[in-house]
């Protein structure tokens, strides 16, 4: 008889992956049995809702510190339960920003939310996976979903290029995750990361270093850093903007830290060879990221190169190898995905029907045209920056901070140089929105009560994570703190 | 040993064939081939299951599958050009890359290999069970969800449009 390894701590560990999904299958059962394409997208988007509060509240009631479940493969403790936080804020603030924008662009597929909630059910994987097969199933199970929401909008040409430059080169990073996985299996025996953590001393050490070498490419890639950056401009201008949003904050959040636990607990004991390979990767994705934004003339393209710019920042807090790395890594994942999806939120805003209004020029006089929404897009902007008061700016502090701690102080000067390099792409949007006369007439805006709700709830978490970083930030240090 | 040098002598030329044949249907063919003398290893190797595996799954659904995809797309064999040779470099340097690698990382002293170190009914059909549902059972659940994804995925994509 086969004991099922399967009790209460097991229920409980997967109980956000399990409400996510079933409102997932909820969702396409309910377009399958009332298919009216004309009834509009409230009601799946406040169920989608619904199913997020859930995952969020089961997130927290399923908190522990204990014993790992599945027999050590995959716990919430509170690195994962920090991670399914975020992920849920960017897939519901993704969610919200898609509810008109999806049909203003003309895609009428209701099974954006359920794609939405079936990518976030693989984020929550990746964020407790504490085993090598874990975490490529949950690598999979969000990217599917993904490369088919950048594709989602069939009908231009540019989404389903997205959609296949996506595929095609996530299809080539998995084959370089599992050649990974393989070696480092071969080496050590097993895939959970206490096992190889347990076994990396007598390990043949050539084996370990490839495998070790080929996962960080793979997550590179899933994180979008330099060299394996090149698909990021491309997918995040040809997605949809919604879609955009939901890959540069989720995606991109669950992949850091997949690899910062990976990193920082599976494979602590060869600390000295992978943070060397970081502290590179980390130079060469924070200045090509922000060197290459600076020559951009498009609103998502430019974001597209910062984005690739602040997983260098975020590689640089995983190569500092210490908790105090970790935490910082998770509290900026944390004030990134406010300031981002804001910022995204208000390049949608700013877009109409058939024409999506993303040059820089079209940002024009928008600071006279709606004060309010130009206001708001300074704070995100200056945010990304990392401006004082603003949560951007305690997010680099401690990453710097983090860095210092542990005697990489050349990380960090390079990190402060190219948040100043930052500073002059990001500006030159301010100066357009305030010091430029609109060139085109631009009609009366359509209210958008959603996309305005989610400027707002961006903009209260960029403030108040400025002002009062202090809970945020001990929950983060003290998750990764607690992990060993 | 002597079966283990006979079937290598077969199944090498026959992997070989698979990529560098022009024609995809002879190439399909042969990675037939080649996966039925690799099933015969397992056999071999006493590792019943995966064999059965290794034909059911690969040598059939899959090859049906490949074999459907080049009818469909009806892949005519492909003509030799410039571009192709290039590329073909490219590829013998990885590949004797990863041969050197490969050889490297198997001429090492090794540590506790797994499978030597399996207990005496490793890969029968028992103890693969109780590892699917006792130390793999979460990965075991996973897959079932992400092939649901990766079929709803599917149809967004291919649905006529509407």
């Amino acid at each position: 008889m086969i004991d099922i390894g399967f009790g209460t701590a097991e229920a409980w560990a997967i109980a956000p992956f399990t409400i996510v999904t079933v409102f997932a299958i909820g969702i396409l059962l309910y377009e399958t049995f009332f298919p009216d394409n004309d009834r509009g997208v409230e009601l799946p988007f406040w169920f989608s809702i619904l199913g997020l509060c859930g995952a969020a509240i089961a997130s927290l009631l399923a908190w522990t510190d204990g014993p790992a479940a599945y027999g050590g493969t995959f716990s919430t403790d509170g690195v994962a339960v920090f991670t399914n936080m975020v992920c849920i804020l960017a897939a519901g603030l993704s969610l919200m920003m898609g509810v008109h924008y999806m049909d203003l662009i003309g895609v009428k597929a209701r099974e954006f939310h359920s794609l939405v909630l079936f990518t976030l059910a693989g984020m929550m994987i990746m964020g407790g996976a504490r085993d090598l097969i874990v975490l490529f199933l949950g690598i999979e199970v969000m990217s599917l979903p993904a490369y088919v929401l950048a594709g989602i909008r069939r009908q231009d040409e540019k989404s389903g290029e997205a959609a296949l430059k996506y595929f095609l080169l996530g299809a080539f990073a998995t084959s370089f995750l599992l050649y990974g996985i393989a070696l480092l299996y071969g080496a050590t025996g097993t895939t959970a990361y206490a096992g190889i953590s347990a076994a990396l001393g007598e390990a043949p050490r050539i084996a370990v270093l490839a495998g070790i070498g080929m996962l960080i490419v793979a997550l590179g890639f899933k994180v979008g850093v330099v060299p394996f950056h090149f698909w990021a401009p491309d997918v995040y201008q040809g997605a949809p903007t919604a879609v955009t949003a939901l890959m540069a904050v989720g995606v991109k959040a669950a992949a850091v830290v997949g690899t910062a636990r990976l990193l920082l607990t599976g494979l602590e004991g060869m600390h000295a060879e992978w943070s060397a390979v970081l502290w590179w990767l980390a130079v060469a994705t924070m200045t090509l990221g922000n060197v290459v934004a600076i020559a951009q003339n498009n609103v998502k393209r430019m974001p597209a190169y910062s984005s690739v710019a602040h997983a260098g920042y975020l590689f640089a807090a995983i190569a500092a190898g210490t908790p105090r790395g970790g935490g910082a890594v998770l509290f900026y994942l944390l004030v990134y995905a406010f300031m981002n999806l804001g910022a995204f939120a208000v390049v949608i805003a700013v877009g109409r029907k058939d024409e999506p209004n993303e040059l820089l020029s079209d940002f024009a006089g928008l600071g006279s045209r709606r004060p309010l929404l130009g206001g708001a897009m300074v704070l995100f902007l200056l945010s990304l920056m990392g401006i004082p008061p603003l949560a951007g700016f305690v997010g680099k502090l401690y990453i710097i901070e983090a860095l210092v701690d542990s005697q990489q102080v050349w990380l960090s000067v390079i990190l402060i140089l190219n948040s100043v390099v930052s500073g002059y792409y990001y500006l030159r949007v301010i100066i357009e929105m305030f010091m430029r006369d609109a060139t085109a007439e631009h009609p009366e805006p359509e209210a958008q009560p959603y996309l305005m709700l989610c400027v707002f709830v961006a903009l209260v978490g960029t403030v108040f994570l400025g002002l009062f970083p202090d809970l945020a930030l001990d929950a983060a240090r003290d998750s990764f703190a607690a992990l060993r | 040993m002597t079966l283990f040098w006979i079937l290598a002598f077969l199944t090498v030329p026959a992997a070989l064939t698979v990529v560098l044949h022009r024609n995809p249907v002879y190439s399909a063919l042969a990675l037939v081939f080649t996966l039925f003398q690799v099933a015969i290893m397992f056999v071999a190797l006493e590792a019943y299951l995966i064999a059965f595996l290794q034909v059911i799954i690969y040598a059939g659904a899959i090859l049906v599958l490949i074999l459907f995809a080049i009818m469909l797309l009806s892949l005519e064999p492909e003509e030799p050009s410039p571009e192709r040779s290039t590329m073909r470099a490219w590829g013998w340097g990885v590949a004797a890359l990863l041969m050197l690698e490969l050889g490297a990382v198997a001429s090492m002293e090794h540590g506790a290999s797994p499978a030597q170190a399996g207990p005496k009914d490793f890969g029968s059909v028992t103890s693969v069970a109780t590892e699917l549902f006792s130390t793999h059972l979460l990965p075991f659940e996973l897959t079932s969800i992400l092939l649901l994804v990766a079929l709803v995925g599917a149809v967004v994509l291919a649905r006529r449009r509407s």
